[in-house]
């Protein structure tokens, strides 16, 4: 790439390589630049849809006006950081234990952790209110059984049941779906130098493990903070009905109005915007002010012995696996054969129609090839664009890479049906997009760019842990950048490669807010076949299409999950 | 002489038989016209109708947005089999509102892609109409069922929900109950009329869907009776709120499960899934204590609006007319199972409005801001 140049001016030379690295930030930030400051344009706007289009301040005082803002604020706060900080130990401690330790069947139990994130968020909730529910939650009528207990101690609709509910579904899962690569990378030496200094495996975790995996950690840490924001399903259900209200409901709340706010709504979506730029500031401070390379050429892969405490161990961590996988996974299953979900007691409550309903349903096959086509097309997108992003970020001398990891990380920001908005705008008002609206081609692109901040981060993770090297080796032995990359670096980052391609896939295939405005009859994925039924509180049937997108998402992240491990670090 | 009519008629003279003769010769020509006009405009509408229809089939395909989920798309789709060379793209949303944004910018970006919209009057009276997006209705109407004074309640014209009654016009018409109590949980001679409800002793045992939004059931419920009782009483039943939901099936839940055993602004179908199974049968509605208070009348997502510069206008007459027509009405009524305006259609005898009483349309854009007024006062209460 290096050896076609052409001369500018004085010792200005134009390479390929930055002909390159030029056009990617270019496609980058119209692709995602144009949608943020259209919806950051939008929230000054003031005027009907089809009037005259006058800027003003007015939906902003809208929006800050309800006086509930406040207090939805410190919900979101208190809820965010409690969680958060639940989910980061104890999601450190899992992927510790698992990529690090020997504890029998690791792999699959890491496994169990992607099938828990996998799992839809309503039918699991529905699941979790079947047990504890305060007034009929079984859990709670199994206890009240007990002679010296009065009523059941468990409520799903307060504070630590709106916690819960998040721990049981995403938080915790995610965490170890990130964190267990990037421990697996981690060169034994490190412990064992620790381990001789006297240190015991808890100081060894914090005083030596955890700063060198500052930078995924971070990354971690900043994308949870982002999706405390913005989480507003499991608020939906169990915070309105006692009155506790997060920031996303007041966004949700504006969009719902008649006629809808949106203004208002993008006024407070530029808020989150605003309070995350400091953010990714401090993530970038932490990635670039040391080296934090654990795979080099004198990479050691050990696995710690527990010894004694290895079946404790291996069943703790079976037992939170099985707990967040099985029972929601047990639920759903059975709802989708209720007659009504959730109602044992009425005659003859099992059945088939709900299946038969759906599968019958003349749109179902084409909203399933819509969803393998569309999620399929996002994971292999994201594969080769996000990583190409983040190589640039990371191993190149770009001189503008600071400007694209920052953009990298704008689309998270953005509520999905606010990014859609946008998204909607940037496809119909540019030439070379506008063809495709209304093609299942326009529904890709929306679902890599509302993936792209996950994807580009979680690369970069993995290639920080990366030697230089490794890759110089290759290139003093006489192979081109490509073979080093092919031969080199490629092998040792398939598996965070896949697990960004499967995140891609699983987003695709359950996102509803960003393709709810792009989609049309013909390009319908089964996510909004499921909202069809939801529309119409026909949960059992939306359980059914919940558990058919799970199953296919499965099956593709299982394929990953073999070809992972067959490729990456191979540990002793 | 000769008795009877023609004796009658023998007795005249000459000059009041001949103008009884003219007279009845145009009488029964005026006769002849009538009928024969009516034949040609029947013949013509007919006729104007398959040219119509031909060009449809030319234009292929009509683009629907509707609100509602896998029922709404299968009573759409019934279009398609009975005209399979005019395809029916349809595209659902949650509410009426969810699409406001894509239309505005495909229209900013040059591109008219949609023919109808079939949603809650709110979005067509608040959104659309004042975009300037909307054609008017009647416009589109050719079959003369359709027109029909006598095939609807009140009269076609009675089904208009925007003042200028052109561009919104309400297919359905249910008398909905807004208030439903478990009476495995209150019984009869506990609670026996929504006037009771701002009594404390209710406090908390009561649930709403969510009437803050300005929109849907929950607004459109509090719009009623905020209109029929005024803002104190308002003011007063809804402090006594337990909880909210937006999600009707949980709203639902909560009734057949007795966790709040009286509930606000839910519709007989959400409760009839239970009922299908055999629980909830002691759901029961409660009314107002005096038969003076109107009902509330609700066209629900029933209305429709025609979009302007729509790409395919004649394949949107031909569904316009088929949906408003006999056929097309038996069709929603069967499997939505809401009341259409039509009268000769299957009624469900439990929401058909009954000739006679009084009602009072929250859907009408005159009474709108009863629900905007409602949801703010909620909202205030509520958040």
């Amino acid at each position: 790439m290096d050896a076609v140049s052409v001369r500018l001016w004085g010792r200005q030379r134009l390479t390929l390589q930055d002909v390159f690295h030029w056009t990617l930030l270019g496609v980058v930030v119209v692709a995602v630049l144009y949608p943020v400051v259209l919806v950051v344009l939008g929230s000054f706007q003031t005027g009907r849809p089809g009037q005259e289009t006058t800027y003003s301040l007015d939906a902003w005082r809208f929006a800050f006006s309800d006086p509930a803002l406040l207090l939805s604020i410190w919900n979101t706060l208190t809820v965010g950081v409690t969680r958060q900080s639940i989910a980061l130990v104890v999601g450190i401690l899992l992927a510790w234990v698992l990529a690090r330790t020997d504890i029998p069947g690791s792999y699959w139990l890491e496994f169990l952790f992607w099938v828990a994130f996998f799992l839809p968020t309503l039918p699991v909730i529905l699941a979790w209110i079947m047990l504890t529910d305060p007034e009929y939650g079984l859990l709670n009528r199994l206890l009240a059984l007990l002679p010296f207990v009065e009523k059941g101690p468990f409520n799903i609709y307060s504070f630590w049941g709106i916690v819960w509910a998040h721990l049981v579904t995403n938080s915790i899962a995610i965490k170890v779906m990130l964190l267990t690569p990037a421990f697996r990378n981690l060169d034994a030496s490190l412990e064992e130098a620790s381990n001789v200094s006297g240190a015991n495996n808890f100081l060894t975790i914090t005083r030596i493990i955890v700063p060198i995996m500052a930078p995924v950690v971070t990354v971690v840490l900043v994308l949870a903070i982002i999706h405390s924001m913005q989480a507003f399903e499991i608020e939906l259900i169990l915070g309105v009905p006692i009155r506790f209200f997060v920031f996303s409901t007041q966004i949700y709340a504006m969009v719902q109005q008649e006629p809808p706010h949106f203004p208002a709504a993008m006024a407070l979506s530029t808020m989150i915007l605003g309070l995350v730029l400091p953010l990714i500031a401090l993530q970038r401070w932490v990635t670039v002010r040391r080296r934090y390379q654990t795979i080099t050429g004198q990479f050691k892969g050990q696995k710690i012995r527990l010894r004694k405490w290895k079946f404790p161990v291996f069943f703790l961590v079976l037992g939170v696996a099985l707990m967040i996988t099985v029972v929601p996974c047990v639920f759903l299953i059975i709802g989708t054969f209720m007659k009504l979900f959730g109602f044992f007691n009425v005659s003859e409550p099992w059945t088939t129609m709900h299946w038969r309903s759906v599968i019958g349903d003349p749109v179902f096959i084409r909203s399933t090839f819509n969803t393998v086509f569309l999620a399929g097309g996002t994971a292999l997108a994201n594969m080769v664009i996000f990583t190409v992003i983040a190589y640039v970020v990371v191993r190149s001398r770009f001189v503008a890479r600071m400007i694209l990891d920052y953009v990298s990380w704008l689309p998270v920001t953005l509520p999905g049906i606010i990014l859609g908005v946008g998204l909607l705008s940037l496809f119909l008002g540019t030439a070379v997009l506008r063809p495709l609206y209304g093609t299942i081609f326009i529904l890709v692109t929306a679902t890599v760019i509302s993936t792209m901040t996950s994807g580009v981060q979680i690369s970069k993770s993995n290639l920080v842990q990366l030697g230089n090297d490794l890759e110089e080796a290759a290139r003093v032995s006489g192979g081109s950048w490509w073979q080093a990359f092919r031969r080199v670096i490629l092998p040792l980052i398939l598996p965070t490669l896949l697990l960004v391609g499967a995140l891609g896939f699983i987003s695709a295939a359950r996102n509803v807010s960003t393709v709810v405005l792009l989609a049309t009859s013909y390009t319908k994925p089964l996510s909004m076949l499921q909202l069809d039924f939801m529309v119409e509180g026909r949960y059992e049937g939306a359980a059914v299409v919940g558990v058919i997108i799970v199953t296919i998402t499965i099956g593709v992240a299982f394929v990953a999950r073999v070809l992972g491990l067959r490729a990456g670090l191979h540990q002793s | 002489m000769r008795a009877g009519f023609y004796g009658s008629i023998a007795r005249l003279s000459d000059t009041v038989r001949r103008r009884l003769f003219r007279f009845w010769l145009l009488f029964l020509l005026v006769g002849y016209l009538v009928v024969a006009s009516t034949a040609m405009s029947e013949a013509l509408a007919a006729q104007n109708w398959e040219q119509v229809v031909t060009a449809a089939k030319k234009e292929g395909r009509v683009v629907v947005f509707a609100t509602g989920g896998q029922v709404t798309r299968q009573v759409l789709m019934t279009f398609q089999s009975k005209f399979p060379d005019i395809h029916l793209e349809l595209i659902g949303g949650r509410s009426g509102g969810a699409v406001i944004p894509r239309i505005t910018a495909e229209r900013k970006a040059g591109q008219y892609l949609w023919d109808l919209y079939i949603a809650g009057a709110g979005s067509l009276t608040l959104s659309l109409k004042p975009a300037g997006f909307l054609d008017p209705v009647k416009g589109a109407l050719i079959l003369p069922e359709v027109l029909d004074d006598n095939k609807w309640y009140g009269g076609f014209n009675d089904g208009w929900k925007d003042t200028e009654k052109k561009y919104a016009y309400g297919f359905q018409g249910d008398v909905s109950d807004n208030v439903w109590v478990n009476r495995d949980f209150i019984p009869e001679d506990k609670l026996k009329a929504i006037d009771e409800l701002v009594e404390d002793r209710w406090k908390g045992r009561i649930a709403w869907r969510d009437p803050t939004t300005g929109l849907g059931a929950g607004a459109s419920h509090a719009g009623y009776i905020l209109a029929v009782r005024g803002e104190k009483f308002f003011r007063d039943f809804v402090g006594n709120t337990g909880a909210f939901a937006h999600d009707q099936r949980q709203v639902a839940e909560w009734l057949i499960r007795g966790r709040y055993p009286i509930v606000v602004a839910l519709t007989s179908p959400a409760l009839q899934p239970f009922w299908d199974t055999g629980i909830g049968t002691n759901v029961k509605p409660l009314h107002w204590a005096s038969p003076d208070v109107p009902d509330r009348v609700s066209a629900g997502t029933g209305v429709i609006g025609l979009i302007n510069r729509a790409p395919h206008p004649n394949a949107l007459r031909v569904f316009v007319n088929w949906f408003l027509s006999k056929e097309g009405q038996e069709v929603w009524v069967k499997h939505t199972n809401r009341n259409s305006r039509r009268l000769d259609v299957t009624k469900i005898p439990e929401t058909a409005p009954r000739p006679g009483r009084k009602y009072f349309d929250i859907n009408v854009e005159d009474n709108v801001h009863f629900q905007s007024t409602a949801s703010k006062i909620a909202k205030e209460i509520l958040k």
